[in-house]
C-alpha cells in the first residue's frame, strides 16, 4: 500500500503525460483525483498504524540491483514509524490543497501538473525510505520539477530565485552524500532500521565527519541559520502551490533528515553537539523574527517566518529527549498545516490585488470577508495562539528543551512575542485600517476551489489544535526508539 | 662497445631538443620536425635497450622499424593538412591559425 | 593451436571499409545517405555474428588477446559507429564530400579501437592506436569548406603525434628496464623485482602516462580536445569524444592491470592526481563555455577525471565499475550528440544560446537532449548516476573515498552548467520566427531507443554489470 501511495502520483504524471492539448481542463482534474486517492491511502496507513507494534510497518523490501562489489546492493527498502507516517499524511494532505489553489493555472498546465506530482512522489518516497542510498534518490527527484516550477511559472527575479534554490540544494546533498557513503562503509550497511539496531562504531572515518557531512545536507533543506538565505527569494517568486509545498512538505524532508539520520543513527555524536544544535536553533528563532518584522512583502514575511519557526525544530531536536523530539516534529506537521494556510491565503489575496506590498493593501476585510477571517485564522495559529495548531508544536518543544538548556530556551520564547508582533503588525496593515479606492471592487472567494482549500486548511489547523492527542500518539511511536538510544 | 648510459645520455638530449622545439616553435612545420627529433630518440632508446639484453631476440629494432613507418605515414598525413591550411590561409604556423581558441 | 576464425570480425570490417570506398568509386551518383545506412547495417551485422564470440577466448602470440574483454569493447565500438553512421546521414549527404571515404574510414577507426582493447604487447598497442588516430585526423579536417575543421585537424594531429612521441619514449624506458614488450612479461619482470631500475621504471611509467593522458584527454594535457571537438564535423566530434576515449580506457585498463599491477604504489598517486586535477578542472571550465560542443568537450574532459578514478582504484571491481560507467557513458553521450545532430541539421545553430525554447519548437528533442544531460550530470534514475556510483562506490571500498567525495562535488557542480543548456530550452520562450523543427523518423526512433536505454541503465544495470564483470574477470 505504501508503494502504491508513492508511485501513484508519479503514475498519475505519466496519466497527464498522455492527455491531448486540446483538452487544458484535463490534467487539473485528473492531478486532484489521484491526489485525493494518495490522501486516503495516507490517512488509511496512519490509522491502521500499529501503535503498539515497535518498529517500521508496511514494509516493502526488494533487492533492487546486486553487484558483486562486497555485498553492496541497491534495495528498494520502504516502510513507515508515526513520524513518516504523520508526515507522509501532511505531504499527501497539502498536495491536495497545491492542486486546488492551481485550479486557475492556463499556462502550460500539463507540465505544470506533472512536476508537482512528481515532486509529491519524490518527497513521499524521502518520507518513507528505509535505505540510505534510495533516501537519496528520491531526495534528489524534487530538484528539477522544483526549478522548472519556480523559473516558468514563477514571478519576480524567479530564474535568480530557482538557480539559487538548486545551487544551494545541490551543495547540501553533496554534502550528504559524502556522508552517506561514509556511513554506509562505516556501519557496513545502508539499512536503516539495521544500523539503527546495530549501531555505527567508530572506525577509519570519524563519526563526528558522517554527522557534520549530514547535518549540512540537511540543514540547508530546513533552513538553518545562516544557511538559510534561498528561502525567501524561492518562496517569493515561486508560484502559490510550490511554496505551499515548499514550505509544507521540502522543508520537513530536512527536518525529518535530521532526526532519522543524524540523531536516529549517530545519537553518541548527537549528543556531543546538542548545545550546539539548539544555540542555532535559538539564534534562527530569534534572527528570523527580527527580521520578518522588517519585511514588506507578504510572501517575504511568511518565508522568513518560516526561518523563524524551523528554528524551534532545531531547539526540540537539540534536547535529545523523547519531548524535544516529540515537539520538534509536531513543530514539523503544524508548521506545515499553518504556514502552508499562509500561503495559500497570500495566493488568494494576491489573484485579487495583484500587488504582495503590505503598504499598498489595507482595510480588505471589507471587500472579502471571509479570506479575512481565514487568513486571521492562520495568523494567529502562526503567533502560537492556544487551541490551534501551532501552539502545540512550541509548547511540548519548550516543555522538551527547557529542562535542558533553560537560558537558550528563554531566549527563544522572545521569538513566539516577536512572531506575535510580526502577525498582528500584518494582519491589521493589509485587513484593517481605511479601506483603499483601488480595492473597492475586489470580491471574496467564489469558485469552489477555493473554498475548498481555505476550508481544509482551517479545519486541519484547528482539528490538530483542539484535539492535538492523536498526532502526538502516532508521533510519539516512532520517537520512543530513538530516544531510547539517546539514554 | 659504447656503454649503454652513454647512448641513454645522447638520445635524452636528442629528446628534450624535441620537446623545447615543440613548445616553442610556431610554425607547424617546425613542430613536426620537432616530433621527428622526439622519435629518432625514442629509436635510439629502443635500439640500445635491444642490443643491450637480447640481441638475438631483435625485439628493440622491430619496434624501431615499426616506429619509423609509422611517423613516415604521420608526417605525410600532417603535411597533407597543413597543405590545406596553407592553401585557404597562406600561412604555416600556428598562432596564426586561431579561429578557435587554444 | 589458434581458433583463426576468432579474428574474423576486424577483418570482415576491414573488407567493408573498402568496399564501401571502391562503391563510392564506381557509382558516385549513388545517394550518399544510402552509404550510410549500408554502413550502419553492416556494422550492426558484425555486432550481431561477434555477440556469438562471447565467452570464446584465443591469444595470439602474446601480441592480441581475444576475450570477452575485447567482445565487450567490439560491441561496444560497433554499436556506436552504427548509430552515428545513421546519424551522419544527412549531415555528409548536405554539407561533405565522399561520403564513402568517410563511412570507411569510421569502421577503420573501430577496428584500430577494437585492438587497443585485445591488445596484450606494447607495439601491437601502438600501432592500434596510430590507426584509430590516424583516421581521426582525416575525420576531423574532413570538412573542406569550414576552416576551422581543418585548423582542428592540424592542432590535434600536432598534439597528438607530441603525445606519441612521449608514450613511446616511456615505452622505450619500459622495454629497457623489463627486456620486453609483453604485458604478461613485463609483468613477470616487475613481480621478479627489478633492484636498481626502479627510478628508470619511474621516469618510463610518468612518459607513459602523459602519453596517455593525452589521448584521453586528462587535465593538463587536454588542450587539443575543445578545439578539435569544436572544429571537426559534429557526428566526429561524438566519435572522438566515445570511441577514441573508450578506446583509450580500454588500452589503459588492459595495460595497467596486466603489466603494472605489481608496481600500483609506483602510480597510484600519480593517476589519482590526474583524476582530481581533470575533474576540478573540467567541471570549471566547463562553467563558461557558450558553444554546445565545447561544453560536451569539457563535460566529457570530467567524465575522465571520474573514469581516471577507476584506474587509479585499480582492482576487478573498480575495472568493472570503468565498463559500466564507459557503456553508460556511449548511451548517454550518444543520445546527446544525435539530438545535438538533429538540431544542428534542422536549423544550423550550435550555439547554446541557440537552443533557446526548443521545448516548444521540438518537445520530444529537447526531452531526449535534457535526460541525456541529467544523466551526464548523474541525476539519480538515470544512467550517469547508477554507474557513477558504482564506480565511486568501488574507488572508496579500495581506500580512496576522498577521491570519491571530489567526484562527487564535483559532478555537483556540472549539474550548474547542464542546467543551463535546459534552462534555454524549457525557461525561456523561443524567438520571434523560430517555428517547429522536423526530425526524420529513423533519428526520431535512434534517439527514443537511446533515451530508454539511459533509464533502463540507471534502473537496471544488473545486465550491463554482468557483462561488465566477464569482460574484466580475465585481466586479474
Amino acid at each position: 500500500m505504501l508503494t502504491i501511495a508513492i508511485f501513484l502520483p508519479t503514475l498519475a504524471a505519466l496519466v497527464i503525460a498522455l492527455t491531448p492539448r486540446s483538452r487544458p481542463d484535463l490534467p487539473r482534474a485528473i492531478a486532484l483525483v489521484f491526489s485525493l486517492v494518495v490522501l486516503a491511502l495516507a490517512a488509511i496507513m496512519f490509522v491502521s498504524l500499529d501503535r503498539g507494534f515497535q518498529g517500521f510497518q508496511f514494509t516493502n523490501h526488494v533487492t533492487w540491483v546486486r553487484t558483486s562489489l562486497g555485498g553492496f546492493s541497491f534495495q528498494y527498502y520502504v516502510g513507515l514509524d508515526g513520524i513518516s507516517a504523520a508526515l507522509v499524511l501532511l505531504t499527501a494532505f497539502l498536495n491536495v490543497v497545491a492542486v486546488l489553489v492551481s485550479w486557475g493555472i492556463a499556462l502550460r498546465p500539463k507540465e505544470y501538473f506533472i512536476w508537482l506530482l512528481v515532486i509529491e512522489s519524490g518527497v513521499l518516497g524521502v518520507f518513507s525510505s528505509l535505505d540510505l542510498l534510495l533516501f537519496f534518490l528520491f531526495w534528489e527527484v524534487e530538484l528539477v520539477p522544483m526549478y522548472l516550477l519556480i523559473s516558468i511559472w514563477g514571478s519576480g527575479r524567479k530564474e535568480y530565485s530557482a538557480t539559487k534554490f538548486v545551487l544551494y540544494t545541490v551543495a547540501g546533498s553533496s554534502f550528504m552524500i559524502v556522508g552517506i557513503l561514509a556511513l554506509g562503509f562505516t556501519a557496513h550497511t545502508f539499512e536503516i532500521p539495521e544500523i539503527m539496531r546495530n549501531g555505527v562504531r567508530e572506525a577509519a572515518i570519524p563519526l563526528g565527519f558522517i554527522f557534520f557531512a549530514l547535518f549540512s545536507g540537511f540543514a540547508v533543506k530546513l533552513p538553518m541559520f545562516p544557511l538559510h538565505t534561498w528561502l525567501p527569494d524561492a518562496h517569493t517568486d515561486a508560484p502559490t502551490a510550490v511554496s505551499v509545498i515548499l514550505a509544507g512538505a521540502l522543508l520537513k524532508m530536512g527536518g525529518y533528515g535530521i532526526i532519522r539520520l543524524c540523531v536516529g543513527l549517530l545519537p553518541q555524536t548527537a549528543h556531543d553537539w546538542g548545545l550546539a544544535i539548539t544555540l542555532l536553533g535559538a539564534i534562527g528563532v530569534v534572527y528570523g523574527a527580527l527580521v520578518t518584522l522588517r519585511q514588506t512583502d507578504l510572501k517575504r514575511l511568511i518565508a522568513y517566518s518560516s526561518v523563524s519557526h524551523m528554528g524551534f525544530v532545531l531547539i526540540g531536536v537539540g534536547a535529545l529527549g523523547q519531548l524535544g523530539l516529540t515537539g520538534a516534529t509536531v513543530q514539523m506537521v503544524t508548521h506545515g498545516l499553518v504556514t502552508g494556510m499562509l500561503f495559500v491565503m497570500v495566493g488568494l489575496v494576491y489573484e485579487r490585488t495583484h500587488t504582495r506590498q503590505i503598504p499598498e493593501l489595507g482595510g480588505l476585510a471589507r471587500q472579502m470577508p471571509w479570506i479575512a477571517a481565514a487568513f486571521v485564522v492562520a495568523g494567529v495559529a502562526s503567533l502560537g495562539l492556544p487551541m490551534l495548531a501551532g501552539f502545540v508544536g512550541e509548547v511540548v518543544v519548550f516543555l522538551g528543551a527547557f529542562s535542558k538548556y533553560a537560558a537558550t530556551t528563554i531566549v527563544a520564547v522572545s521569538g513566539v512575542v516577536l512572531a506575535a508582533g510580526y502577525i498582528l503588525w500584518m494582519l491589521q496593515r493589509v485587513f484593517f485600517g481605511p479601506p483603499k479606492e483601488q480595492w473597492a471592487h475586489l470580491g471574496d472567494a467564489r469558485h469552489w476551489s477555493e473554498w475548498l482549500a481555505m476550508g481544509a486548511m482551517t479545519a486541519s489547523i484547528v482539528a490538530v489544535g483542539i484535539y492535538p492527542q492523536w498526532i502526538i500518539d502516532a508521533i510519539d511511536h516512532g520517537v520512543v526508539p530513538i530516544a531510547s538510544r539517546l539514554g | 662497445m659504447i656503454p649503454l648510459d652513454q647512448v641513454l645520455v645522447f638520445s635524452g638530449i636528442l629528446f628534450a631538443l624535441g620537446v623545447y622545439g615543440v613548445l616553442t616553435r610556431r610554425n607547424a612545420i617546425a613542430i613536426l620536425m620537432s616530433v621527428e627529433l622526439m622519435l629518432t630518440a625514442v629509436n635510439t632508446n629502443f635500439i640500445a635497450f635491444g642490443v643491450f639484453h637480447r640481441p638475438s631476440l631483435a625485439v628493440g629494432l622491430v619496434f624501431a622499424v615499426f616506429v619509423i613507418t609509422v611517423a613516415a605515414a604521420e608526417v605525410g598525413l600532417a603535411l597533407a593538412i597543413i597543405l590545406r591550411i596553407y592553401r585557404q590561409r597562406t600561412t604555416a604556423n600556428v598562432d596564426e591559425v586561431d579561429i578557435l581558441k587554444w | 593451436m589458434n581458433h583463426y576464425e576468432v579474428l574474423a570480425p576486424e577483418l570482415v570490417l576491414l573488407g567493408l571499409a573498402f568496399a564501401l570506398v571502391t562503391l563510392e568509386l564506381l557509382f558516385p551518383q549513388l545517394r550518399k545517405d544510402l552509404v550510410a545506412y549500408l554502413t550502419a547495417a553492416s556494422a550492426i551485422g558484425v555486432l550481431v555474428a561477434s555477440a556469438f564470440f562471447a565467452n570464446r577466448s584465443d591469444s595470439f602470440k602474446d601480441l592480441i588477446q581475444l576475450d570477452n574483454y575485447t567482445t565487450f569493447f567490439r560491441i561496444l565500438f560497433l554499436g556506436t559507429a552504427a548509430l552515428l553512421a545513421i546519424a551522419s546521414a544527412h549531415l555528409v549527404r548536405d554539407k561533405l564530400s565522399n561520403a564513402g571515404e568517410y563511412y570507411g574510414l569510421l569502421l577503420l577507426g573501430v577496428i584500430g579501437a577494437t585492438y587497443m582493447a585485445a591488445a596484450s604487447e606494447l607495439l601491437t598497442a601502438y600501432i592500434a592506436l596510430e590507426l584509430l588516430n590516424f583516421t581521426l585526423y582525416v575525420l576531423v579536417s574532413f570538412d573542406r569548406k569550414d576552416p576551422r575543421s581543418g585548423e582542428a585537424g592540424l592542432k590535434y594531429i600536432l598534439l597528438s603525434a607530441f603525445a606519441s612521441a612521449l608514450l613511446l619514449f616511456g615505452i622505450s624506458f619500459i622495454f629497457g628496464v623489463t627486456g620486453t614488450t609483453s604485458y604478461a612479461g613485463i609483468r613477470h619482470a616487475l613481480e621478479a623485482g627489478i633492484g636498481e631500475y626502479r627510478g628508470t621504471l619511474v621516469v618510463g611509467l610518468v612518459l607513459l602516462l602523459t602519453g596517455l593522458g593525452f589521448k584521453v584527454a586528462a587535465v593538463p594535457f587536454h588542450m587539443w580536445t575543445p578545439d578539435a571537438y569544436e572544429g571537426a564535423p559534429l557526428p566526429v566530434t561524438a566519435y572522438i569524444s566515445i570511441v577514441a576515449k573508450a578506446a583509450g580506457f580500454a588500452l589503459f585498463l588492459r595495460l595497467f592491470s596486466q603489466a603494472f599491477m605489481p608496481v600500483i604504489s609506483d602510480w597510484r598517486w600519480m593517476v589519482a592526481l590526474l583524476a582530481a586535477l581533470t575533474m576540478v578542472f573540467g567541471n570549471l571550465i566547463a562553467l563558461q563555455q557558450v558553444n554546445i560542443k565545447r561544453l560536451l568537450a569539457y563535460s566529457s574532459i570530467s567524465q575522465v577525471g571520474y573514469m581516471l578514478i577507476a584506474i587509479a582504484a585499480l582492482s576487478h571491481d573498480s575495472a568493472t565499475a570503468l565498463l559500466l560507467h564507459l557503456g553508460g557513458y556511449a548511451i548517454t553521450n550518444l543520445a546527446a550528440f544525435i539530438a545535438i545532430i538533429a538540431f544542428y541539421n534542422a536549423t544550423g545553430g550550435e550555439e547554446i544560446r541557440d537552443f533557446r525554447g526548443l521545448a516548444e519548437r521540438h518537445a520530444g528533442l529537447a526531452m531526449t537532449l535534457t535526460i541525456a544531460l541529467f544523466s551526464l550530470a548523474g541525476m539519480p534514475l538515470f544512467a550517469g548516476f547508477m554507474t557513477k556510483f558504482i564506480l565511486f562506490q568501488a574507488a572508496a571500498q579500495h581506500g580512496l573515498l576522498w577521491l570519491s567525495a571530489f567526484g562527487v562535488v564535483t559532478s555537483m557542480i556540472s549539474l550548474y552548467y547542464y542546467l543551463m543548456v535546459i534552462r534555454q530550452m524549457y525557461v525561456l520562450k523561443p524567438r520571434d520566427g523560430d517555428g517547429r523543427l522536423r526530425v526524420p523518423l529513423l533519428t526520431s526512433a535512434v534517439l527514443v531507443v537511446l533515451a530508454l536505454g539511459i533509464f533502463f541503465v540507471g534502473i537496471w544495470p544488473t545486465p550491463l554489470f554482468r557483462a561488465a564483470a566477464s569482460a574484466t574477470r580475465l585481466l586479474f
